[in-house]
C-alpha cells in the first residue's frame, strides 16, 4: 500500500469512527426516548399527577395527594430550584475567580480541589449531609432531622464544580484581543469582566448551568440520605420531608405489584424527562432574554 | 511639516516576561500631529513597545517593565510609569485600536456608548452626542446612522475596523496606538482607512505598527526599526521616500 493509500485509508477510518460515535449517541438518545415514550405515554394524564383527588385541591393542597406524582413532582422542582439558587452564583464566582483573578498556583490547586469535587459519588455527598445532621443532633441543634434544605444544600455542592470549571473554560477560552480590549478602553478588572467577558461566554456558562440543573433533577444517591421519603405529600416547609420524581421512579420500579404499576414508573420517569427539559428551556430563556437586553 | 512639542517620551524602557526581555532600552519621542511607525520582523517586539505606552502588558502576569514612559497633557508632564499612576486615566489619553477588529458582540451603538458610560460615566445624551461626532469622524455615520441598533457583527471588516476606531476617538484621546489595523482588511477598505489617518493625523499623535513597506511610505512621517527588541534605526522621510532607496535600507535592517 502506498503513502497516499495508507493516508486515505487512515482519513476514511476517521470520517467513518466518528461519524458511527455519533449516529450511536443519537440512537441511544432516541432509544431511551423511544421506550419511555412507548411505556409511559399510556399513563399521562390527570390520574398519574393527582391520583383521585381533583387537580385544583391537589395544587392548592387543599386535600393531599396519595396515589400520584404530584408531590413528588413539587419536590423535585423546589429542590432544583433552591439547589441552582445556593448553586449557580457561587459556581459562577468561582468560576470567575479562577479565570480572571487567581494566580496559576492557586488556579492549579483549586482546580484540583475542583475536579476532585466533581468526582465525589453522589452517596459520599448524601452521608456528608447525613452525617452534618447527627452531628447537629449531637451538639446545639437537638431538633435538626433531614430535610428539604438540607438535601438542596448537598444537592448544590454536587452540582457545584460543574459550575466553576464550565465558566473558568468559557471565560479562560475567549481570546486575547477580547480580554485586553476592556483594560484598553479605560475598564477595571471588575467592569471588562462584567461588560466585556461574561456576556461573550454567556453560551458556555448557559452549558454549565442546564449541566448542573439535569444532575441536581436526577440524582437520588443524595436525597435517599438527607430527607426523601416514599409518601410526605407536599413539603410544608424547608425543614420537611420531601418526595422527588427520581426516588418515585425508583421504588415504583423496585416495588411494582403489577405492570401497571411498572409502566406508571415510565410514566413519570417521561415526566421528570419533561421537566428537566422546561427547565433546561427556562434557562435558555432567560440566558436569550439577559443577551438581548446586554446587546441592545 | 512642523511638529508641536512631544507627546509622549518613552526612555530607556525594558520589557521582560518570566525573564524573558522582549524589548531593551527603548528611547523614543512622539509629537502631537506626527504619524511614527514602527516597522520590524515579526516576534521583534512590536506590539510589546506599542502597550508599553498604555501598559497593557502588565494586564499579563509576569511581566516586568522598566525604564520612564511620559505623557504631556495639557502642558504638564505626567510619569505614567509610576507604580501608583491611574491606569484608567492613562488608557483613556492614549487610544489603541488593535491589530483584528474586536468589536462587541452588541448593537453598533452599544460599542460605542458602553466605554463612554462605563469609563466616563457620561449621561445618555452626550454619549449620544459623542457617538455621532466619533462616527462622523471615521466616516462612518452615513453608512450606519439608520441601524445603529443592528448587531456590529453584521458590518463589513472594513467599517467594523472604523467603528473600533469610532469606539477609541469618542473616549478623546491624545494619543493613538495602532496595532497593523489594516493586517485584515482588502485593499479598498485599507485604503479608505489609510485616508483616514492621514486626516486624523493634525489632531492626534499617533504610534503605528506596519508590516507594509508602502503603506509605511504612504503615512509615515518617521520611521522605527525594531530588531530582537532593541531600536535600530530612525529614518525621516526623505530617507524612505524614494522606493528603491526604502527597499535597500529595509533589506539591511530585516
Amino acid at each position: 500500500m502506498t503513502s497516499a493509500q495508507k493516508r486515505r485509508l487512515a482519513d476514511v477510518a476517521t470520517l467513518a469512527l466518528c461519524w458511527g460515535a455519533a449516529t450511536g449517541t443519537v440512537l441511544a438518545v432516541l432509544a431511551v426516548m423511544g421506550f419511555l415514550i412507548c411505556r409511559g405515554t399510556g399513563t399521562l394524564g390527570m390520574e398519574l399527577f393527582f391520583g383521585q383527588v381533583h387537580w385544583r385541591d391537589a395544587l392548592t393542597g387543599a386535600r393531599p395527594v396519595f396515589d400520584g406524582l404530584w408531590p413528588a413532582f413539587a419536590g423535585t422542582l423546589i429542590l432544583v430550584v433552591l439547589s441552582c439558587l445556593m448553586a449557580v452564583p457561587v459556581g459562577i464566582a468561582g468560576g470567575i475567580y479562577l479565570s480572571e483573578y487567581a494566580t496559576k498556583r492557586f488556579q492549579s490547586v483549586a482546580g484540583f480541589a475542583v475536579d476532585l469535587m466533581a468526582g465525589i459519588p453522589s452517596i459520599v455527598m448524601g452521608l456528608f449531609g447525613f452525617s452534618m445532621v447527627v452531628v447537629l443532633r449531637n451538639t446545639f441543634a437537638p431538633q435538626a432531622k433531614t430535610c428539604l434544605l438540607l438535601a438542596s444544600l448537598c444537592i448544590a455542592l454536587l452540582i457545584l464544580p460543574y459550575l466553576v470549571r464550565t465558566t473558568q473554560n468559557a471565560l479562560s477560552g475567549l481570546p486575547d484581543h477580547l480580554r485586553l480590549l476592556g483594560p484598553s478602553l479605560g475598564f477595571t478588572a471588575w467592569q471588562n469582566t462584567r461588560h466585556v467577558l461574561l456576556p461573550s461566554a454567556g453560551r458556555g456558562i448557559l452549558s454549565g448551568v442546564i449541566l448542573a440543573m439535569g444532575r441536581a433533577a436526577e440524582d437520588t444517591a443524595v436525597i435517599l440520605l438527607t430527607g426523601v421519603v416514599a409518601r410526605a405529600f407536599l413539603p410544608r416547609s424547608l425543614w420537611d420531608k420531601f418526595e422527588a420524581l427520581p426516588f418515585r421512579i425508583y421504588y415504583l420500579a423496585a416495588e411494582h405489584r403489577s405492570s401497571a404499576e411498572l409502566d406508571q414508573a415510565f410514566g413519570t420517569a417521561l415526566v421528570l424527562l419533561m421537566l428537566t427539559g422546561a427547565l433546561f428551556g427556562t434557562a435558555f430563556f432567560i440566558q436569550r432574554t439577559m443577551e438581548h437586553h446586554w446587546k441592545k | 511639516m512642523a511638529f508641536q512639542e512631544p507627546f509622549l517620551d518613552m526612555r530607556d524602557v525594558t520589557v521582560s516576561f518570566d525573564t524573558k526581555t522582549i524589548l531593551e532600552r527603548i528611547n523614543l519621542r512622539l509629537n502631537s500631529g506626527e504619524l511614527v511607525m514602527i516597522v520590524g520582523p515579526s516576534g521583534c517586539g512590536k506590539t510589546t513597545l506599542l502597550r508599553a505606552v498604555n501598559r497593557l502588558n502588565e494586564e499579563y502576569p509576569g511581566c516586568v517593565t522598566q525604564g520612564r514612559v511620559r505623557i504631556r497633557i495639557q502642558d504638564k508632564w505626567l510619569d505614567c510609569s509610576t507604580r501608583d499612576f491611574p491606569l484608567i486615566d492613562l488608557r483613556l489619553r492614549v487610544g489603541m485600536v488593535f491589530q483584528h477588529p474586536n468589536v462587541l458582540p452588541f448593537s453598533i451603538r452599544k460599542n460605542l456608548t458602553l466605554p463612554l458610560r462605563v469609563s466616563l460615566g457620561l449621561d445618555k445624551d452626550e454619549a449620544e452626542r459623542r457617538v455621532q461626532q466619533a462616527l462622523e469622524d471615521v466616516w462612518l455615520w452615513d453608512e450606519v446612522k439608520d441601524r445603529l441598533r443592528d448587531n456590529a457583527l453584521t458590518l463589513s471588516g472594513g467599517q467594523q475596523q472604523r467603528l473600533c476606531l469610532a469606539r477609541v476617538l469618542a473616549l478623546d484621546p491624545a494619543i493613538l496606538l495602532l496595532d497593523e489595523p489594516t493586517a485584515s482588511l482588502d485593499f479598498k477598505a485599507t485604503q479608505k482607512i489609510e485616508a483616514l489617518f492621514q486626516s486624523l493625523k493634525e489632531r492626534y499623535a499617533i504610534l503605528a505598527v506596519t508590516h507594509s513597506l508602502s503603506q509605511m511610505r504612504r503615512l509615515a512621517d518617521r520611521v522605527l526599526v525594531l530588531r530582537n527588541g532593541e531600536l535600530v534605526a530612525e529614518l525621516g522621510r526623505e530617507e524612505f521616500e524614494d522606493q528603491e532607496s526604502c527597499r535597500a535600507i529595509m533589506e539591511e535592517y530585516f
